[in-house]
């Protein structure tokens, strides 16, 4: 009999996985995920980025049930959302747009509703949320701002104590000091109650900061999936002559003069500078913008 | 206790969401229910006995005598008001139904809000079993209100089956006024959750119902005796010739007994003082022995009046109950399925 070495960490299961998931939306048209394998560590907190149409509303779909693959396999801890999607949906904090909202609702209204249609709901816990956050319980949501909108969302989601959170576009319509205080405050839930959050964003900077794993989708494909910390130690940004090579090469930079930045894979600390996660999610998606059908069309 | 507290928490946001509908439903229901009310009212200030709408009915205008200007402000009063009100009774229920029930499913995926229940409800089935109780409830309550006026008003406007019979408009009364509000409710829910847009839900749901509704008058003529057909108006429906006029005899004689017998058909039998008798009483006064007895009726007696029975107004009414009920049940249970695999946005 053998026991494991102490050393050795044991592996984290995945709260979300997908494998080989694929969505078409109408027979015949294009593909909106193709082939995304992932899986989302439990504990984690992770963005997946890319351009509008690139997947991730309907990655994110796929996993509260809204959509059925068109093939591959999704879980939500372990569970086919599709399949059984009440156990899933049980098991998921799903925070929508700010849109999603009822208007004429008032905040008060909403986690009434919420505790209606969710069990376990604990309503004091979105309250005291609230409650420090200023959001009085008789605005409507149509007289909150953004910001407000989406804290609402969140502190809803956070109130069903489900143990994976699915954030659809949370940042999207929020100023940078909303944007700021909203990740504050998923980030400090995250760490203390252990959820796992997926959240998608256009926006790198914001999302750098508090997410510890990065997706980079573009046209339904993943692009880049990796640690944060990770991804920056294996990119490098170099500067590069005008048709000279690089090893490694992700994408090329438009740059001043002959020089051109090149990102590259490496991780080698004597080659160029580190790159930025923004320089990095660039990159790939400029790599994959090239490479695409599309480019080589308008090329033809 | 906890689930009866969700209930009506789940109810009162329902409503709150669909306050403008529920708002606009109930108001037109209460104000067409007056409106019944107060034309039963002016027609039965009138003061029309039976007796003169028989003298009308029997004589015309210039034999009802005294009975000429209270018929005459009674019928101007039945058509001009009864008439209308009737007709707005008539397409309420499918409106209070489509109003009701498209908003329902319809505009949640209209304006994403589906997306915020749904994830919070693990079950759609019982979230939309939440948002319909209390729709379905108030759509009963208020056809019910309907249903009731409008008995109260047609059976005053028909003089209680002697102006017109109320077998014409046995679907626009009682219980298949319910049923319609019903299958108005089915059409707009199940449109409204397939096509995922609340005004052109309603308008397809509007022309659903006009042609559910057109179906509906189809199958109430069908089911028509033959013998009745034709009857439209006050004057054709004295049947049998008064005794004042040559009596039937031969052929005609033996299809004017058969009918006055026809338990589908409403006789009333005007006897030689003036006295009203409906067939039964009128059987009574043939001396014992007689062999046909309806020979004898048509012979002895004055039918003045020959419509669809009230049995086969209720035998009717019951059919279009079910049917339409029966429909509205089967389109609510269709929506389930539909919700189940909708996408939210």
């Amino acid at each position: 009999m053998t026991t494991p070495p102490d050393h050795i960490d044991p592996p984290v299961p995945a709260a979300l996985t997908t494998e080989g998931l694929s969505k078409r939306y109408r027979s015949g048209g294009p593909l909106a995920l193709d082939g995304v394998t992932l899986a989302v560590p439990t504990g984690s907190i992770t963005a997946v980025v890319g351009p509008n149409g690139a997947g991730k509303s309907t990655l994110i779909r796929t996993w509260m049930g809204f959509e059925r693959p068109t093939a591959g396999r999704v879980t939500v801890t372990g569970i086919d959302p599709w399949r059984h999607r009440p156990e899933a949906v049980a098991r998921i904090g799903y925070v929508p747009q700010a849109a999603s909202l009822y208007g004429d609702l008032t905040v008060a209204d909403h986690l009434a509703l919420a505790v209606t249609l969710r069990s376990g709901f604990e309503r004091s816990v979105a309250v005291e949320r609230l409650r420090s956050l200023g959001i009085g319980p008789s605005k409507r949501a149509s007289e909150l701002s953004g910001g407000q909108q989406a804290q609402l969302g969140l502190a809803i989601a956070l109130a069903t104590r489900a143990p994976v959170l699915l954030l659809d576009e949370p940042l999207a319509s929020l100023d940078p000091l909303a944007r700021r205080e909203f990740l504050s405050v998923l980030v400090a839930a995250v760490r203390s109650d252990g959820h796992t959050a997926f959240l998608s964003s256009h926006i790198v900077t914001d999302v750098e900061e508090a997410c510890e794993r990065l997706v980079v989708l573009s046209a339904g494909r993943v692009l880049l999936d990796a640690d944060v910390a990770q991804a920056r130690g294996d990119h490098r940004i170099v500067a590069a002559g005008a048709g000279s090579p690089i090893a490694g090469e992700v994408a090329t930079f438009a740059g001043p003069g002959d020089t051109r930045p090149v990102l590259a894979r490496t991780a080698d600390p004597a080659v160029g500078r580190s790159a930025s996660l923004e320089e990095i999610v660039l990159g790939y998606l400029s790599s994959a913008r090239t490479s695409s059908g599309d480019a080589a069309a308008w090329a033809a | 206790m906890a689930t009866l507290a969700g209930a009506l928490t789940s109810a009162r946001l329902t409503f709150k969401v669909h306050r403008f509908e529920v708002l606009a439903v109930t108001v037109g229901s209460l104000i067409v229910a007056a409106s019944a009310l107060i034309v039963t009212y002016r027609l039965n200030s009138v003061g029309v006995t039976a007796q003169c709408l028989v003298q009308w009915l029997s004589g015309g205008p210039d034999a009802a005598g005294a009975c000429k200007d209270p018929v005459s402000q009674w019928a101007g009063i039945n058509e001009s008001e009864g008439g209308k009100v009737l007709a707005a009774m008539a397409l309420l229920p499918y409106a209070m139904g489509l109003f009701l029930g498209v908003p329902l499913v319809g505009r949640e995926l209209e304006a994403r809000t589906a997306a915020t229940a749904w994830a919070l409800a693990g079950s759609r089935s019982r979230w939309l079993f939440g948002r319909l109780v209390p729709v379905l409830l108030l759509t009963m309550v208020l056809g019910g209100l309907t249903a009731v006026t409008a008995a109260i008003l047609e059976t005053t406007r028909t003089g209680d089956g002697l102006w017109s019979n109320l077998y014409q408009d046995a679907e626009l009364f009682g219980a298949p006024v319910v049923a319609h509000a019903l299958a108005g409710l089915g059409i707009g829910l199940l449109v409204g959750a397939v096509m995922g847009r609340t005004l052109p839900a309603l308008i397809v749901g509007a022309v659903v119902a006009i042609v559910l509704f057109n179906l509906g008058q189809q199958w109430h003529e069908s089911f028509l005796p033959e013998s009745a057909y034709g009857i439209q108006g006050p004057v054709s429906t004295i049947a049998v010739q008064p005794k004042t006029g040559p009596p039937p005899s031969g052929a005609d004689l033996a299809d004017a007994a058969a009918r006055v017998m026809d338990p589908d058909l409403d006789y009333r039998f005007q006897t030689a003082d003036g006295q009203l008798l409906t067939r039964e009483a009128a059987i009574a006064t043939v001396p014992a022995g007689t062999i046909d007895v309806g020979v004898w009726l048509v012979t002895n007696d004055t039918p003045i009046f020959e419509g669809p029975s009230a049995a086969l107004t209720s035998a009717w009414q019951i059919r279009e109950t079910l049917a339409f009920g029966l429909l509205g049940g089967l389109l609510i249970l269709l929506t389930f399925p539909v919700v189940e695999r909708a996408r939210p946005t």
